[in-house]
């Protein structure tokens, strides 16, 4: 493992979340309002927090003209706001659809997994927030592991099965 | 140097501890930053959770609009004034009005938001001027704290947080995941981390809670009672006699005259459901019934609370009421142990003022005109002789009271409050309070001293010697009313542009929204009123406007088709003022507090 390497991700568990968007509430105050997780919407009801996945190889970094998008030492994906011209490269070359197409300041929403927090030693703000538990801070290793067991959940009660 | 200091949030009455992590060099009115909000992930309550209105809640302190400073209304609107001018022409004002009408013409309304202390302040008012008029006013959680306080022949039993998640079965009652989402983390927890528990929701609208029903009784609007009803029924016929309800053979008798054919057909749950709700009510142990208190979802929420505490003496449960008010237990029960029998309740005192015997309302921190339904509440206060009001915001009733002074959030002030699980929490001033203001305690030991200073020495006023006892036949007597219900229900006609208005109260607020609307999440989340109905009604579609008539009140609002509403209903979020008077509500005589049920309205396209 490399050194200073940060393994751990967010991880939604799809039959905890309640679509409070508590998360985004949290994500939009720590950054001037403009919330960094996007809502995926299945149907009309289920409203589900959408976030960044700091790819092992990002395909955003990739298609930034500007190379404002960058991945660090620590693993992070996060993007320079100065050099970002607004352009929506990284929008569309998102395979997750995790970046907003809206812009504010001209630049896109990006999530930086809290860096000033993880850093620290701290658990991002929309995973403290979580109101349902739906939302954890985990090594990758960890949360791929479980995979089977959550998929187990999910094929036993589907959120298509909610609407 | 950073300093760590916790408040609780007072937006409902779970009562969510947050942090603030704050630099001493860092002066008051600099606005709370973004990274001195911390997480309490260690408290026992809220694990570091916060709903999306917590989150924002230090956005009130450096908010523009909030009121800083004491008011005195003139005949060209209100203007600033001294605090030892004002407190005196209070004081003044109160001695003269009392000298001429009598001081049981003298009533006091008290918010949620107050701490305890502040409310046994209340109460040396109360005791010191002489009048029996003191009452807390939510009326979204008045029926079901009234009745659970009553002294009713029901046990009474609070689980914990960590009982919740050990809970097999959680039969919940209300739209609980969208009034507390916080309180969501515990019950899912039971549901999923420890022995499948399995979840009954009793909702007539298509909730966020009912998505992870395993059971969801989707009755009809203002028909929850009589679900309840069904439930208890069926315990009795089908799993023998429950053992641990008090006098068994009365309930029994008074239940075998309601006919279960007839609660399914009016409120269009099957039978099946009803069953499979009791048998794991019955079987799989332990269990909590939750009940969610809410503004207008129930008819006859006097009623709910009643069949809610039979039935969780029936199965042996645990009985959890969730309230709006933050400290609705703490204040009601502070009163409850004070109020002599003579006294009026918050409604009963809107009534007394619209009739003219109630000249002086001292009100610490209610939006009176926003929290009735309809107008009659603001010609009533129009009439008095003086209206004191504090409040944190501007709002309908400051703008006619005659003296309006500043509210303090909680985050401002010290003292203690009981959360709905009669949890005393301790509060810690985290912010001194802006400039000059005082807090209503403060206030309160002024106007004491003051009117001591004018020769008031109190007078006694009789305590209730024991708190009203139901009996047995009371609880005949509420199922007689039930019976009646479902009468009036089945003969219950709708003519084709006619629906049920369910209102909902969602994530965006709590209660009826006069703190919460100034928050920049929720203006966000819902920033005006909307109505909702299902799909393929009149072939309407987003965003077109709907007429609602309910009554002589009507208001025009855009619709979104959604999958919340049913066939029939239309939800509307209750925290717009347009949207909560077009509720129907009835003063019930006996208990002195007002019934607001879904309303049938007249729904037309424009």
């Amino acid at each position: 493992m490399e050194k200073n390497k940060n393994n751990k991700r967010i991880v939604l568990d799809l039959d905890l979340c309640i679509g409070c968007q508590s998360c985004v509430a949290a994500c939009a105050l720590g950054y001037s309002e403009q919330a960094n997780v996007m809502l995926g919407q299945v149907g009309e009801i289920a409203i589900l927090p959408l976030h960044c996945r700091h790819c092992e190889q990002p395909a955003c970094v990739e298609a930034c003209p500007t190379e404002a998008l960058d991945k660090d030492e620590h693993g992070f994906v996060h993007r320079s706001n100065l050099i970002c011209i607004g352009c929506h490269s990284c929008v569309f070359a998102c395979p997750f659809g995790a970046i907003s197409m809206d812009l504010m300041r001209h630049v896109t929403a990006k999530c930086d997994l809290c860096i000033d927090r993880v850093l620290e030693g701290k658990i991002p703000r929309c995973v403290a927030t979580c109101t349902s538990g739906a939302l954890s801070f985990k090594e990758i290793a960890e949360a791929s592991a479980e995979e089977v067991w959550v998929g187990g959940r999910i094929s036993s009660r589907a959120i298509i099965r909610r609407m | 140097m950073k300093k760590e200091r916790h408040t609780v949030c007072f937006l409902c009455s779970l009562g969510c501890g947050l942090t603030v992590n704050r630099g001493e060099d860092r002066v008051y009115y600099q606005p709370v930053a973004t990274n001195e909000l911390e997480y309490q992930l260690d408290n026992p309550i809220n694990r570091g959770s916060l709903c999306g209105k917590s989150n924002y809640l230090f956005e009130l302190l450096s908010h523009p609009k909030r009121i800083l400073g004491p008011q005195i209304l003139t005949s060209s609107g209100h203007r600033d004034e001294h605090w030892e001018k004002i407190t005196s022409y209070i004081i003044e004002q109160i001695a003269e009005l009392v000298e001429k009408y009598g001081a049981e013409s003298i009533g006091i309304m008290l918010s949620p938001c107050l701490t305890v202390e502040e409310t046994d302040q209340a109460i040396s008012l109360a005791r010191l001027i002489g009048t029996p008029h003191i009452d807390y006013c939510s009326l979204e959680d008045k029926p079901v704290l009234a009745k659970i306080l009553r002294g009713s022949f029901f046990q009474r039993r609070l689980p914990g947080i960590e009982e919740i998640e050990r809970m097999h079965t959680s039969f919940i009652v209300g739209d609980l995941f969208g009034v507390s989402p916080v309180l969501s983390k515990h019950f899912l927890k039971a549901k999923y981390d420890q022995r499948a528990n399995k979840l009954i929701v009793l909702e007539s609208s298509n909730s966020h809670t009912g998505w992870f029903a395993d059971t969801h009784l989707r009755t009809n609007p203002g028909t929850e009672v009589m679900i309840l009803t069904g439930i208890l029924k069926l315990l009795f016929e089908r799993t023998g006699e429950p053992q641990t309800l008090p006098w068994k053979e009365t309930v029994k008798k008074a239940l075998d005259s309601i006919d279960i054919a007839d609660i399914c057909k009016v409120t269009g749950v099957s039978l099946d459901q009803i069953q499979c709700a009791a048998e794991l009510m019955m079987r799989e142990k332990p269990s909590v019934l939750t009940l969610v208190s809410g503004f207008g979802i129930y008819d006859r929420a006097d009623l709910v609370t009643d069949l809610c505490q039979a039935l969780a003496d029936a199965t042996d449960s645990y009985f959890l009421p969730v309230f709006t008010g933050a400290n609705s237990l703490g204040i009601h029960e502070a009163i409850a142990k004070f109020k002599p029998i003579t006294g009026m309740t918050a409604s009963e005192m809107v009534e007394a003022a619209e009739q003219g015997s109630l000249k002086v309302l001292l009100n610490f921190g209610v939006d009176i005109i926003r929290t009735f339904p309809g107008t009659r509440a603001s010609n009533a206060i129009r009439q008095l002789n003086f209206l004191l009001s504090t409040a944190i915001f501007p709002n309908d009733t400051t703008a006619i009271s005659h003296v309006v002074l500043p509210e303090l959030p909680w985050i401002e002030k010290a003292g203690s409050t009981i959360n709905m699980f009669g949890t005393r929490l301790k509060l810690d001033v985290v912010l001194p309070p802006p400039g000059q203001i005082k807090t209503t305690g403060e206030i309160l030991s002024i106007l004491i001293d003051g009117l001591k200073e004018k020769g008031f020495q109190g007078k006694s006023i009789p305590s209730p010697e024991a708190t009203i006892q139901e009996s047995e036949n009371d609880f005949i007597a509420h199922v007689m009313e039930i019976r009646d219900l479902i009468t009036s229900y089945l003969a219950l006609g709708f003519e084709e542009n006619q629906r049920i208005l369910v209102p909902n109260v969602d994530f965006a607020h709590s209660g009826d929204g006069t703190i919460t609307q100034y928050l920049s999440w929720s203006r966000r989340m819902s920033p005006e009123p909307f109505a909702i109905i299902a799909k393929g009604e009149n072939g309407a579609r987003d965003s077109e406007i709907v007429r609602i008539r309910s009554g002589e009140i009507e208001t025009s609002i855009p619709v979104k088709v959604g999958q919340r509403a049913e066939k029939g209903m239309i939800v509307a979020p209750v925290h717009f003022p347009q949207i909560r008077s077009l509720l129907q509500w009835e003063m019930l005589p006996k208990l002195g507090y007002l019934n607001i049920k879904p309303a049938k309205v007249t729904v037309e396209f424009l």
